[in-house]
């Protein structure tokens, strides 16, 4: 009887012979270029031209570089800016903190029966349409709503949520939490759990083993959670407008307000690139401080 | 269904953002193609509306359109455009490819900004004289006649009040009303003209003079601890009355309406509001311009087919025939029904169509809303 | 290896749901022992190391550490060391850190933190790695990491589950040398989990055998692979081949007189006899020179391997079917497969053992039987 080996080796010069090539798992640069063309062809079409066009569209109509200092002499604007900034961060901070808490019993719960149930829990604000979701909230924050009937029920007294930024900030959040799930279940999934152990069984309480290895190993995945978390939060729209009653302008609410109520266009391109910029330099500057080496050591 | 949907202006805004986004690309794209489209012309062709889509094409075409038709005028096509009619007219415009004849229902602030930058056709004098005659003279301008109007009005929750404010200084009376209001977000005009009501200017006078700013604001400052909201759409602002979140708000006739049919103890006072018209306009460039302007005598001329589409739409229409011809039920509930319009405050169009005192306002209200 | 008793494990039982992962183990270990738990993967062992170092508490049954019950203290509360088969370095940290981790919990003032890193990495021989991260070693340099990060904060107890089952042979072999060295040096009380019965030859002062979550028996590697208890720790063990016999008669505690086929023979006893007996026949005990008294066993040859210097045969034998022997490959070299053979074992290399299932502990043995060296075998 031949062996195994025997066998596969009286196969293969008969493959040769047929003049197949032995296949390989890599893609030469040219056939990776054609096979990436349309994804290149998207990309420039809807991202980089969009973007070249506002730019040079926010130069160059109606009052040219007056715009930007419209933009920037005007104190609603400006205050548009702070508000979209300083909520966009808290937001951040908030989704980051309950997506990590989330996405860890998610990986870490043995019940298959617990894990459907989060994860259907996480899963339900994408689900609904923004109207719905941003509803949903306003039921919830309200007057007359859960919230409030829990702070009267524990003596603190009903208060103002809805049409306040706290509003806007737990839509907002609300809306993000899957994002910043899905980004951080990766992260933790790819954790090892014995490291966990490994700490405690010398001698680390729950929360130390948490601290030294939990969150430094997952840090850089929590950053770029963040960052994208902030990223989406910056442009939200519906949500300030339904929650925060006029009273916590988005800079999106400005730029929509002067393309349709306004119709000056000058000032919603040069807002929109400054809103881009502003927003991206923030985004710059936090993952500089986290540090770039920092991140490539524990993604490696 | 339809009711007031069609025009709401911040209704669904995400998606008029972005289709005004898109209008900009077409706009961009339309230049580089020089305009192909319209080029033909004659009298055989369809007249084409910019419209807002839906149910209120429906009554359009239905009520106008069809009858105009029957009676050998142009057949009408529609393109739906809701809220975003302007950039539209602007993108046909700007690359020389005009494709509409006429624009249905243009908010009155944004018929008199077009008609600055020379987009609407100006109606012959002789039709002028006779339309003001037909339909009285606040409903007709240089560029055509109102339709489908609304009044901003002051709507009370009466469940969290003894009496409702009856007029717009008492509705900018915080020591008599000392509940709490939402006001509109957006077009400030029919604010700031009802604050300069508040601020001492007659009623009857605000659409002929400029508007006081300085007492405007002013008033506004005195009412603004009481202003828990600001609505950007027009569920926001049935929302925010039905939740009892606010206990008065200044909201549009259709959508108090609607909330007093469902059963909420509410008193709407049309004693203290804003007229907000519309206006049917011919576009300056269009192919058919004779034809457009029968069509829109056509309309002036049939109250009874006015009558029929604002019983089939609840919007007003200007022709004072036509509130004859309503049930009177219906009827009080509109804007133009005389009783109503005599008081509601006019604001001065001409005078926002200036961009300089645009501008102005529009930023001072901003910086209101948002301080 | 001292008489004093550092761990105390009594009538422990653990269950999840309805899967009984122990059942009512029971386990002294003495300091300064090196204690190994043997059984099948499945068997209870992971289970039970968890539960001394404390990630599992015991559904029955208590542990005491040094005299102390820990059964209910948190993993920090307690003093054990723990090896991982994957090392679970921590990756983001350096050989040194990682050494130094127990250590800066237990607040060691830095300079003497620096100090014993330096001596660890010594005992190790990892001189010279502090800086390095564990990705940047070799799998035999991180288990010694691991190793030296376990001992670093002086733990009453080294627990190691498995930790050379993710290296080659090589590697595991100079593995076992530096743990045995270890040991030895630092007189280190060792709880050692393994499947390979190698391994714990070659490391254990005592060896548990583990079965189904029970306890087999604990005794010498010596007196397990020569004087098994049990068919079970015979043929797991020492890989014995079970010929089927009949009892002819008890000759004293540790003997007795059996028959094979036609033949009749003294053979040792080393633990309870109950039920179907059977003789536990080693490998290397089948030799092709009889011996006076000897056993024989005929069959014909199914399959010979070359093993180097010994040669393994297999012979279909009737009645008992396969059985495997070890001979040196000089005196195995005529044997073709087909050719009937017949090979010798001498009576005292044979030992009678039962199947002491772990289904029946504590079955009543003869009041007279088994020899129990540490009187720990089978259950109560
Ligand atoms: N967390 C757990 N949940 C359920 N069953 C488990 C768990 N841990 C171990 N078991 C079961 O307990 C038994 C013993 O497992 P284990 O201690 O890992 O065995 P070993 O380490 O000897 O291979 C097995 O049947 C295993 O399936
Ligand atoms: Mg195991």
């Amino acid at each position: 009887m031949p062996t195994h080996a025997q066998t596969i080796r009286r196969a293969l010069p008969s493959l040769r012979r047929e003049g197949a090539r032995p296949w390989s798992p890599t893609v030469g640069n040219v056939k990776a270029l054609i096979l990436l063309a349309p994804l290149v062809a998207l990309l420039v079409g809807f991202v980089f031209y969009p973007l070249v066009k506002l730019a040079i569209d926010s130069l160059t109509s109606d009052h040219g570089l007056r715009n930007y200092s419209d933009v920037f002499a005007n104190a609603s604007t400006r205050r548009a800016l702070y508000t979209t900034l300083i909520a966009s961060v808290i937001v951040t901070a908030i989704t980051v903190a309950i997506g990590a808490m989330l996405a860890w019993h998610l990986v870490t719960v043995r019940s298959p029966a617990v894990r459907a149930v989060l994860w259907l829990a996480v899963l339900a604000p994408f689900w609904m349409g923004t109207v719905v979701k941003n509803y949903a909230i306003i039921l919830f924050v309200s007057h007359d709503g859960l919230l409030n009937d829990l702070l009267a029920a524990v003596g603190i007294g009903r208060q103002q949520i809805l049409y306040t930024s706290g509003a806007v900030v737990i839509g907002i959040v609300y809306s993000m939490v899957p994002y910043a799930v899905f980004s951080l279940y990766g992260v933790f999934a790819g954790i090892d759990q014995s490291l966990l152990s490994a700490a405690q069984s010398m001698g680390a309480s729950r929360i130390q083993a948490l601290r030294t290895i939990l969150v430094p190993l997952a840090m850089p995945g929590a950053v770029a959670s963040a960052a994208l978390v902030f990223a989406i939060s910056v442009g939200f729209y519906v949500t300030p407008v339904l929650l925060g009653g006029g009273q916590t302008p988005f800079m999106a609410s400005v730029i929509q307000a002067n393309i349709l109520t306004y119709y000056d266009y000058g000032f919603a391109s040069a807002a929109s690139v400054v809103l881009l910029v502003v927003a991206t330099a923030i985004l710059g500057i936090a993952l500089r401080l986290v540090g770039r080496e920092r991140l490539v050591r524990a993604v490696a | 269904m339809g009711q007031l949907c069609g025009r709401s202006r911040m209704l669904r805004a995400g998606l008029c953002l972005a289709a005004a986004s898109c209008a900009l690309v077409v706009s961009a794209c339309g230049s580089s193609s020089g305009g192909g489209g319209s080029s033909k012309g004659g009298s055989g062709e369809a007249l084409v509306v910019g419209d807002w889509g839906g149910a209120f094409d429906q009554g359009t075409k239905q009520f106008y359109a069809d009858p105009f038709a029957a009676a050998g005028g142009a057949s009408v096509k529609f393109d739906d455009a809701s809220d975003t009619q302007v950039a539209r007219i602007e993108a046909q415009q700007r690359s020389h490819s005009v494709t509409w004849d006429l624009v249905d229902s243009i908010s009155a602030a944004d018929a008199y900004l077009l008609d600055r930058k020379g987009y609407l056709v100006h109606l012959p004098a002789a039709m002028k004289t006779q339309l003001k005659k037909t339909l009285g003279p606040t409903k007709v301008t240089d560029f055509g006649f109102t339709m489908s109007n609304l009044a901003y009005v002051i709507v009370c929750n009466m469940d969290r009040m003894k009496t409702c404010p009856s007029s717009i200084p008492e509705f900018f009376d915080v020591q008599r009303f000392p509940q709490s209001r939402a006001l509109p977000s957006g077009a400030p005009i029919y604010t700031m003209t009802m604050a300069t009501v508040a601020g001492g200017t007659p009623a009857s006078a605000t659409s002929t003079i400029a508007p006081n700013l300085p007492p405007a604001f002013a008033a506004l400052g005195k009412l603004r601890p009481k202003v828990k909201a600001f609505w950007e759409s027009a569920d926001q602002s049935e929302q925010m009355m039905r939740s009892g979140e606010v206990d008065m708000a200044l909201m549009w006739s259709g959508r108090a309406w609607r909330l007093k049919d469902n059963g909420m103890n509410i008193q709407i006072n049309l004693d203290g509001g804003a007229y907000e018209p519309a206006i049917w306009a011919v576009i300056k460039g269009s192919k058919h311009v004779d034809e457009s302007l029968k069509f829109m005598q056509w309309i002036a001329d049939h109250p009874e087919a006015q009558a029929r589409w604002a019983a089939a739409l609840d919007y007003s229409v200007p022709s004072p025939k036509a509130m004859k011809l309503l049930p009177k039920a219906k009827a009080i509930r509109l804007a133009d029904y005389p009783p109503n319009f005599r008081k509601l405050a006019v604001p001065n169009f001409q005078w926002y169509a200036e961009p300089k005192n645009a501008a102005a306002m529009n930023q001072q209200w901003q910086n209101y809303v948002r301080g | 290896m001292t008489d004093e008793i550092a761990l105390d494990i009594q009538e422990v039982s653990k269950a999840f749901g309805a899967t009984n992962a122990l059942e009512r183990v029971t386990l002294q270990v003495h300091r300064g022992e090196f204690l190994t738990l043997l059984g099948p993967s499945g068997s209870g062992k992971t289970t039970l190391l968890r539960m001394i170092v404390g990630f599992e508490s015991p559904t029955a049954g208590r542990i005491l550490l040094g005299g102390r019950d820990i059964s209910g203290l948190s993993p920090a509360d307690r003093s054990a060391g723990m090896v991982f088969q994957q090392y679970a370095l921590f990756p983001h940290m350096t050989v040194a850190d990682n050494i130094a981790y127990g250590l800066k919990l237990r607040r060691w003032p830095r300079a003497e933190q620096r100090e014993r890193v330096g001596e660890m990495l010594d005992l190790v021989r990892l001189e010279g790695y502090e800086a390095r991260y564990p990705r940047q070693l070799s799998g035999g340099q991180q288990q010694r990491v691991a190793l030296a990060r376990a001992l670093a904060y002086d733990p009453e107890i080294i627990l190691m589950d498995e930790p050379l089952g993710a290296l080659d042979r090589a590697l595991r072999i100079e593995m076992e040398q530096v743990i045995r060295r270890i040991h030895r040096d630092l007189e280190a009380t060792v709880v050692y989990v393994t499947h390979d019965q190698q391994e714990a030859l070659a490391l254990s002062d005592r060896i548990a055998i583990m079965r189904d979550g029970r306890l087999q028996c604990v005794d010498t590697p010596e007196e397990l692979y020569y004087r098994p208890a049990s068919s079970f720790v015979a043929s797991f063990f020492a890989s014995s081949n079970l010929l089927p016999v009949t009892l002819v008669e008890r000759l004293g505690p540790d003997s007795a007189r059996v028959r094979y086929g036609q033949d009749e023979l003294s053979c040792r006893v080393a633990g309870e006899i109950a039920g179907p007996v059977q003789l536990a026949v080693r490998r290397r005990s089948l030799r092709r020179e009889p011996s006076p008294n000897c056993l024989v066993v005929r069959g014909t040859v199914a399959e010979t391997l070359l093993f180097g210097d010994e040669r393994e045969v297999i012979l279909d034998v009737p009645d008992a079917g396969r059985v495997v022997a070890l001979i040196a490959a000089h005196a195995a070299a005529d044997l073709a497969v087909g050719q009937p053979v017949e090979l010798y074992v001498p009576p005292e290399e044979t030992v009678l053992v039962t199947d002491v299932d772990a289904g029946a502990p504590g079955t009543a043995g003869d009041a007279d039987a088994p020899l129990q060296p540490d009187a720990l075998a089978v259950g109560p």
